[in-house]
């Protein structure tokens, strides 16, 4: 699986995990929908319990969060990304 | 001429492909997963993610969260017992146990004064659903444990009787699944609490270093307590380990060279289809009672039929087990003679304290290596 690079025009958010277990998950699910996500370092101002969290375009997120339900994966936060 | 007949052990050879893709993680990965978002630690996270989801589901559990990575069965079985057995809680088992489960339990039950009952297997190693029912009328138990395939005689435990039993009962059941799982399917039941312990090294075909232990359902394995604490990569934060599963159980740097070997080698067991592979070592099982039982000094020991896969077990009238192990060592057979590591088995089969010459196939022997094996034993024999 290729992570495609996410345009920096675009406006993101950052979804976070307990554990890296949802976060692959979580991947893996969005990716298999065509949703574009990219793996990133949890950003410090967010407190993350796992190192690492999902980037995605604003206007995928509301899809992303009704995917992450359906799949029943638990998502902790949902923040603007600022880079 | 080398010729092994101890998979029980561990099997041998490992599949090429198997190797390849330990060389490749080792070569172009190598990196520890989930830590970091760089990446290499982003694709050895996805690997890890990967290969839990496809071994979840090759014993049919649909959620990956739920399988706890352990070095070895025998550490499994100490984590699920140690973390789930509380100060005179009531163990059930059988006589058909390995010492990981044995000595377990008796270490508990001199730390923690936990109780523990056998129920024996007949003079075949085979225990009776009617058995654990009877048991399980006249006592309450906090949990049964049961080992689904004697690594002594090879003698198949009715596994789902037991667990139906055991779910219609309300008593959680640990299986020791070390020599099942990879040779015939092992299925987790969706009734009750259940957890499996499971070797990567053995059946199923993965290298040393890797085990686990997986659950039915999200409370028995939230009933688990730790045995070690530490990292896991999550909650960072925090100076207390995760309440969640895998995490909870799983800390440390975790072997992900056999973790890929175990994954590689389920893609491996699936592609070349479990029920071909069991029935590849049911033919060379059968293969060996009939040549061994045709020799006149030997006394085979088991069912002798089809609830005995992959294991035969037998003596030689007037010579130990060890000076029989010798020879056929010097002859270039390959087996592991003595109590394998459970003398209740022994003494259920009436073979305490010799044990026994234990014969164990796996999926790279041939009908040419059971010829040839079977040759070895009667020139033996014949010498007398
Ligand atoms: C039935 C059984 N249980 C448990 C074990 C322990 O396996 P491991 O040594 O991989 O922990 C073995 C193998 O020796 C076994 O045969």
């Amino acid at each position: 699986m290729r992570c495609v690079k996410l345009q920096k025009k675009d406006e993101f958010c950052v979804l976070l995990f307990s554990s890296v277990h949802y976060v692959f998950r979580a991947e893996k699910a969005l990716r298999e929908a065509g949703i574009r996500v990219e793996t990133i370092t949890a950003p410090r101002e967010l407190t993350s319990d796992c190192g690492v969290a999902l980037l995605l375009k604003q206007t995928d997120s509301e899809r992303a969060l009704s995917l992450l339900k359906e799949n029943k994966i638990p998502l902790v936060s949902v923040s603007p990304y600022k880079s | 001429m080398e010729i092994y007949l101890d998979n029980a052990a561990t099997s041998h050879k490992k599949p090429k492909e198997v190797i390849e893709k330990v060389m490749e993680y080792l070569k172009e990965t190598s990196c520890n997963p989930g830590r970091s978002a760089y990446p290499l630690a982003v694709k050895a996270g996805r690997l890890l993610f990967d290969i839990r989801e496809k071994l979840a589901s090759f014993f049919g559990v649909d959620e990956p969260t739920r399988l706890v990575f352990t070095r070895n069965a025998t550490e499994a079985i100490n984590l699920f017992l140690r973390g789930f057995l509380s100060p005179g809680s009531k163990v059930l088992t059988t006589s058909m146990e390995h010492n990981a489960v044995m000595r377990t339990l008796s270490a508990l039950s001199e730390e923690r004064n936990v109780r523990f009952e056998k129920i024996w297997g007949d003079g075949r190693g085979v225990l009776e659903p009617a058995q654990f029912r009877e048991a399980l009328r006249k006592e309450k138990y906090d949990l049964v444990v049961v080992n689904h395939m004697s690594n002594v005689s090879g003698t198949l435990a009715p596994l789902e009787e037991i667990c139906s039993l055991c779910a219609d009962m309300g008593v959680p059941v640990l299986v020791d699944v070390a020599q099942s799982a990879g040779t015939v399917l092992v299925k987790m039941p969706s009734e009750g609490d259940v957890a499996f312990a499971f070797t990567g090294h053995k059946s199923l075909m993965a290298i040393q270093g890797v085990g686990g232990l997986i659950f039915n359902n999200d409370s028995l394995g939230k009933r688990v307590k730790p045995l070690i604490t530490g990292g896991t990569g999550s909650l960072s934060s925090k100076e207390v380990q995760p309440d969640f599963l895998p995490d909870k159980l799983e800390s440390g740097t975790l072997p992900m060279p056999a973790i890929v070997a175990l994954g590689a080698a389920i893609d491996f067991i699936n592609s070349t289809g479990l029920g071909k592979m069991e029935n590849h070592k049911r033919r060379l099982t059968r293969s060996l009672i009939k040549g061994l039982s045709e020799i006149e000094k030997v006394t085979l020991y088991g069912t002798k039929d089809e609830r005995q896969v992959g294991v035969v077990s037998f003596t030689l009238k007037g010579m130990t087990t060890s000076e029989a192990g010798d020879k056929l060592s010097s002859a270039g057979v390959y087996c592991r003679v003595g109590l394998h590591c459970a003398p209740s088995a022994h003494r259920t089969l009436g073979t305490y304290p010799d044990g026994t010459i234990r014969f164990s196939v796996g999926y790279f022997n041939t009908e040419e290596d059971v010829r040839l094996a079977v040759d070895e034993v009667r020139k033996i024999a014949e010498k007398r």
